[in-house]
């Protein structure tokens, strides 16, 4: 990877941007990073990132987070890019495929967090608009919640069930088939 | 960064509000009039009683198959509301087959193709069976989720004038009557068994992506089988319309040969008594009128034995001929629906196929997988459903049909609602 890499990849690894995190917390990251949300792109774009990006909806513990999954991901991104136009033989596909089995697994180990940062990181992904983190992060909630029967559901999240016993009695009876 | 002459944050921010809108903002179902989803959009830490947006745990469940969406609707109002919207979203597929035994009724039985995972079919229809006003019903044919039933009262099954039909949806268990027409059979030959069936050709059409009303097509023919006139019925009116038609299509609509709802046309395989070649497709539209005929060279593609949809695309099926016996079967696609453009997908003998050099047309029925390269063979000789994967020219054998009465009617369900099917069983 690191022979792909330019004086046009220098140029961009320089632009750096800073973001504040809602407890004040600076993290200064390339712009190849933060663009991966579209939110502060778009900042970038109208020319409002100086000073610093204030995202007062995210906590210094959720944002550093956030920025490891962009770091990664920009690389990839970057490392996609750069062996496509410079190389295609089979030892670059080899690499190619080494290395998103490599993001895979950073992805799952990623996701090894309890369900309140979680929900945090499905939020602040939803504020950035990062498309890989929002699908990422919702997929592993689908995830978790596909095999539970209804009772566990309102155990995991403290849902209170209004239904009437003749109303849930009712709907049991014609959704039975999906609990066997 | 170049700043230069930018505006401020604040400034660009107030200018566009939207860009900085959460993506899923938009993504929300939309609230329903009947109260249903209502309840849960909109709040910020909402009904759902997670700690999310609703906007978000709609988004995560969308994400869910649809047996655990059918399971959670009971877990709160809140959640039956959402589950109730999404399985709606659920993309539609082929779940299976119907089939009759040899008591006479061409259901009662199903394949299912999809297992466990979506709801049971009440192919007995006894959702409308155990109602007092309807009698025997009989299957005409099923269209995206619909399917057409034709009443037969006990009291005077010879009075063509009393028969009705009954258009369904069995997920939802909805359904509506549709009269008769005012069609009369011609006169035909004593010995001709089920005139009705065999002169009356009567199709649903229906397409919730574009409408939830419906219309049922008639193609009234008399005894050689020349189509006389095409009577149209639109839930929408609730009445039907009859054209008289002259030499409508030069030929004979050969309904066995399976029909493909395209462009939003349906389109049946006809034998024309007075062209060359003989072999063609017509297109009809929504309101009987014959659109278009599509010519099928039969000398380059051998004979039609077979049409239906695939992918959104026309797909044929036709047979290389040994005397009268098939002995390889070729699937052709409309690539090009205006251009005519066929492009041959696959071919494949009958021996590799059924084990033997040659068969008939009539030795089996064809179906075809709306979404996969997948296609079927129910073999009349041994009531075996084989499929067949064009891509991998896997086979297997489905189901064998027990007493089966040797027609299967495909069945994609689907969940939502349609203001045309207003009784609910």
């Amino acid at each position: 990877m690191a022979s792909a890499g330019s004086g046009d990849e220098k140029a961009a690894a320089a632009a750096m941007i800073t973001l504040i995190s809602s407890d004040n917390e600076k993290f200064e990251v390339t712009e190849a990073t933060a663009t991966l949300s579209q939110t502060i792109r778009h900042m970038i774009e109208d020319g409002c990132t100086d000073g610093g990006v204030p995202l007062p909806n995210v906590t210094s513990k959720i944002l550093a987070r956030v920025i490891e999954y962009c770091k990664k991901h920009a690389t990839a991104a970057a490392g996609e890019e750069g062996s496509s136009s410079s190389f295609s033989d089979a030892a670059f596909l080899e690499v190619d495929r080494a290395f998103l089995e490599e993001l895979e697994e950073f992805d799952d180990a990623f996701l090894e967090v309890d369900r309140a940062t979680l929900f945090d990181l499905i939020l602040a992904a939803n504020y950035l608009d990062i498309k890989g983190l929002l699908n990422l992060t919702c997929q592993k909630v689908a995830d978790s919640v596909k095999g539970k029967t209804p009772e566990q559901i309102r155990e995991m999240y403290n849902i209170v069930n209004d239904l009437t016993p003749e109303e849930e009695a009712e709907i049991r009876r014609e959704t039975q088939w999906a609990f066997e | 960064m170049e700043q230069g002459s930018n505006p401020p944050p604040d400034a660009a921010a107030a200018a566009d509000p939207d860009r900085l809108r959460p993506p899923l903002a938009a993504a929300a179902p939309p609230s329903s009039p009947t109260g249903g989803v209502g309840c849960f959009k909109g709040s910020a830490i909402g009904g759902l009683g997670l700690a999310l947006p609703d906007e978000i745990i709609a988004e995560i469940l969308s994400r869910l198959p649809a047996k655990p969406l059918f399971r959670f609707k009971c877990v709160s109002k809140a959640w039956f509301a959402l589950t109730t919207y999404l399985i709606k979203k659920l993309p539609q597929t082929l779940q299976g087959f119907f089939y009759g035994d040899n008591s006479g009724e061409n259901y009662g039985h199903f394949i299912n193709l999809v297992g466990r995972s979506m709801p049971p079919v009440d192919c007995a229809f006894s959702f409308l069976t155990k109602l007092p006003e309807i009698e025997k019903i009989n299957l005409l044919g099923s269209c995206n989720g619909l399917v057409l039933l034709r009443h037969i009262p006990y009291v005077d099954p010879n009075n063509v004038k009393a028969l009705g039909y009954i258009v369904c949806n069995p997920a939802i268990k909805e359904w509506v009557a549709v009269p008769n027409s005012d069609w009369t059979l011609p006169p035909y030959p004593e010995e001709l068994f089920n005139a009705e069936d065999v002169l009356t050709l009567t199709y649903l059409f229906f397409d919730p992506a574009v409408s939830s009303q419906f219309k049922v097509l008639q193609f009234c023919q008399d005894f050689p089988r020349n189509v006389l006139q095409v009577n149209t019925y639109s839930s929408e009116s609730g009445v039907w319309s009859g054209r008289v038609v002259e030499c409508w299509t030069h030929g004979v609509i050969r309904s066995y040969m399976g029909s493909a709802f395209v462009n939003g046309m349906l389109h049946w395989s006809i034998n024309r008594c007075f062209a060359y070649p003989r072999d063609a497709i017509v297109a009809v539209d929504g309101e009987g009128e014959k659109c278009r005929i599509i010519h099928w060279p039969e000398e380059e593609r051998g004979s039609l034995v077979f049409l239906g949809q695939s992918q959104g695309l026309m797909h044929c099926m036709s047979g290389h001929m040994d005397h009268y016996n098939i002995t390889e079967l070729s699937i052709w696609v409309l690539d090009d629906y205006d251009a005519e453009n066929w492009i041959l997908k696959h071919s494949v003998s009958c021996l590799q196929l059924f084990g033997q050099a040659s068969c008939r047309v009539r030795d089996f029925q064809i179906a075809i997988h709306p979404d996969h390269n997948l296609v079927f063979f129910l073999q009349h000789w041994n009531m075996k459903l084989i499929s067949y994967n064009l891509d991998s020219e896997e086979l297997s054998v489905l189901w064998t049909l027990e007493h089966c009465s040797g027609f299967i009617t495909p069945y994609i369900p689907c969940f939502v609602e349609s203001s045309s099917l207003a009784k609910k069983s």
